[in-house]
């Protein structure tokens, strides 16, 4: 059975229309990720499961039954918040054990249960020091700290890590994901960062004007994004997504951009004289003495790889190459890709249309 | 640095007067055919002041009025900025209602008082007596216990509106994320009024306390206007005594010992109140 489940929820003010026929199946120990930019309505979802903000319409159920008007103890959820929402008065182990206080649970377990999380959390040494006195790794600890500590079935993190500098983000994404493997509590998590998605979920839905516009794993959404935007907005750096028109000459199918025809693959579910558009993953786009002639418009070494964007006769593309590639700006060169590794969208609809269809998920109930 | 000069001049225009009344207070000054005439008495005005049953009923109405004003005045404020911190509350017209008491002119808020409590013509008389609260009209500052209650009424009217305003300015400065916290935490709204608004209001209501302690116990032109006192000395507190006896009595030097009494009285309870409220600071800072 499905432990959390919205079926066509949506969420209003007034008539501005925050969220639309969210549906979303998320089983027992799931990760999963909300992913969006800002105003995509994941925050909200996420508020509509924690309970800290009415569901408009549709039906939220957590283990099958209905949990629209549940109290946030009531389904028994703890939410890791953005500014961590520590108590700024309370010390660490008061932070951590307010929940339980609030419960009525003895002051020897609340110890006990405060002591054990931190030792768990190492933030044993800091349990008298208030928050502000604090790293920001620390206080988020202390704020996983204070959700865990009651175990609950149900984790929400709501951008737990965008306060955090680039290093300690990466290191508490893994504590994340570890702590994720040891308690096998059902997580939620919400985040604007694709790599961070990428990086710790085990499904992800990406979300965009209040709608999901796919949920699979991560190799799934990377690989075969199902719409063009969900394309553009995963991968770093970003493919460019360029525009032509399906043409078909002696049965073989093309596409054809600017002053460049590109055969396309075979089992593309496209029609002659269909307007698409297509991209290619920049680490599938390599030197190719037989290839397209590329003018190098800009380099980017990052280390592992040097990201290069060039001007093709179809339009501006961006390569991945291995470690530091030795280019300069003007350079001509030639870059190949295969048919197969091509994204295919419809140019009106921004479905995809590329050789293995993945439909936009309309996750059911039931079976 | 810069605010040097600022200071300086902040520090001659509080600490001239200041120092002026000290050394008043050590003299005996006599007033004669237009001139004054001082001389040294040391502590003497000071010793008087122990033995002075008026000063002691003074001392002693001082602390009543400031003990049950501050108590009073502090909850009902918080009971109002709650209010107006609610949802329902938050429109500018209630601020502007609420702060209509506090920006009438002193002497005039006494005045209008005076009228009401008129024991021939006052609305107060003139409702309660068609209400049928009452059969006949009544002096309301005609006896001791009575007058001091409408002073009190009088000047908690006044006072309330100011220091709503300050918890109020405290309230909104409460992040609302912890209140989705401690509701996340299942705290009930009773529960997080304890252990967030009350802890997180802490600062708010020290300030509260120590303006509120120290307006009361300066409290004047109320008396003066409604009551000058009376009866019998029921209502004379230390500040409307220190008047008097200056400008009534012309017992200048007297006058400004109480006057001190008063200065020493006040910094005294705010340095308590600081130190009392000050946020313990649990563990080592890092």
């Amino acid at each position: 059975m499905p432990q959390i489940e919205l079926r066509n929820v949506g969420k209003s003010f007034g008539t501005f229309i925050v969220c639309h026929d969210i549906n979303l199946v998320i089983r027992e120990g799931e990760f999963l990720t909300l992913l969006g930019t800002s105003g995509c309505g994941k925050t909200t979802t996420l508020n509509m499961l924690a309970g800290l903000e009415e569901i408009s319409s549709g039906d939220l159920l957590l283990d099958g039954v209905r949990a629209n008007h549940l109290a946030p103890t009531e389904r028994d959820v703890a939410m890791v918040f953005q500014n961590y929402a520590l108590y700024p008065h309370m010390t660490v182990a008061r932070n951590i054990g307010f929940t339980l206080k609030m419960r009525g649970v003895s002051r020897d377990e609340i110890t006990r249960r405060v002591t054990e999380v931190a030792q768990s959390l190492e933030l044993g040494h800091l349990l008298d020091r208030l928050p502000s006195q604090l790293s920001g790794g620390q206080q988020q600890r202390v704020a996983i700290g204070r959700a865990i500590v009651r175990r609950p079935k149900i984790f929400l993190f709501d951008e737990p890590f965008s306060n955090l500098d680039a290093t300690l983000r990466v290191r508490m994404r893994a504590e994340v994901k570890d702590l994720h493997r040891r308690l096998g509590v059902t997580s939620v998590f919400v985040t604007h960062d694709q790599e961070e998605a990428l990086s710790i979920s085990d499904r992800i839905a990406v979300m965009r004007g209040g709608v999901i516009e796919q949920v699979g794993t991560p190799e799934e959404i990377y690989l075969h994004p199902a719409t063009s935007y969900v394309a553009g907005f995963i991968g770093n750096p970003q493919i460019t997504l360029l525009s032509g028109r399906v043409q078909a000459s002696s049965g073989q199918l093309s596409v054809v951009s600017g002053a460049a025809e590109l055969p396309l693959p075979p089992d593309a579910d496209v029609t002659p004289g269909q307007a698409i558009e297509f991209a290619v993953r920049p680490e599938q786009v390599q030197p190719d003495p037989k290839g397209h002639p590329a003018t190098v418009t800009s380099v980017q070494p990052v280390g592992a790889a040097t990201h290069v964007g060039v001007m093709t006769a179809f339009g501006p593309m961006v390569a991945s190459l291995p470690r530091f590639a030795r280019l300069n700006h003007g350079e001509t060169i030639t870059l190949g890709f295969e048919p197969a590794h091509m994204l295919l969208f419809d140019a009106t609809t921004g479905r995809s249309v590329g050789r293995r269809p993945i439909p936009v998920r309309k996750e059911r109930t039931g079976s | 640095m810069f605010v040097a000069p600022a200071l300086l001049v902040l520090a001659l225009m509080l600490g001239y007067p200041i120092l002026q009344s000290w050394w008043l207070s050590f003299q005996r000054v006599q007033l004669q055919a237009g001139r004054a005439s001082e001389t040294w008495t040391g502590l003497d005005n000071y010793i008087r002041l122990f033995a002075d049953a008026t000063f002691l009923q003074a001392a002693a109405n001082s602390a009543l009025f400031c003990l049950v004003e501050v108590v009073l005045v502090t909850l009902i404020a918080l009971a109002v900025a709650l209010l107006l911190n609610h949802p329902l509350g938050r429109g500018g017209i209630w601020k502007i209602m609420l702060i209509i008491p506090w920006a009438i002119a002193p002497v005039a808020h006494g005045v209008l008082w005076k009228w009401i409590l008129n024991s021939n013509y006052g609305i107060l008389n003139g409702l309660l007596m068609q209400l049928g609260v009452i059969d006949s009209y009544q002096v309301w500052l005609g006896s001791p216990v009575s007058a001091m209650a409408f002073l009190l009424l009088v000047d908690i009217w006044k006072s309330v509106p100011f220091i709503a305003l300050l918890l109020l300015a405290g309230l909104q400065r409460i992040p609302q994320s912890l209140y989705r916290a401690a509701y996340m935490d299942g705290a009930r709204p009773g529960a997080a009024f304890r252990h967030i608004t009350l802890p997180q209001l802490r600062g708010a209501i020290a300030i509260a306390v120590i303006l509120q302690t120290i307006w009361s116990l300066r409290v004047f032109d109320i008396i003066f206007v409604l009551t000058s006192g009376g009866p019998a000395d029921a209502t004379v507190m230390m500040n409307f005594m220190a008047y008097r006896t200056t400008f009534n009595f012309l017992d200048i030097g007297y006058g400004a010992a109480i006057a001190n009494v008063i200065f020493i009285v006040t910094v005294l309870l705010a340095i308590i109140y600081i130190r009392l409220l000050q946020p313990r600071e649990p563990g080592a800072a890092k």
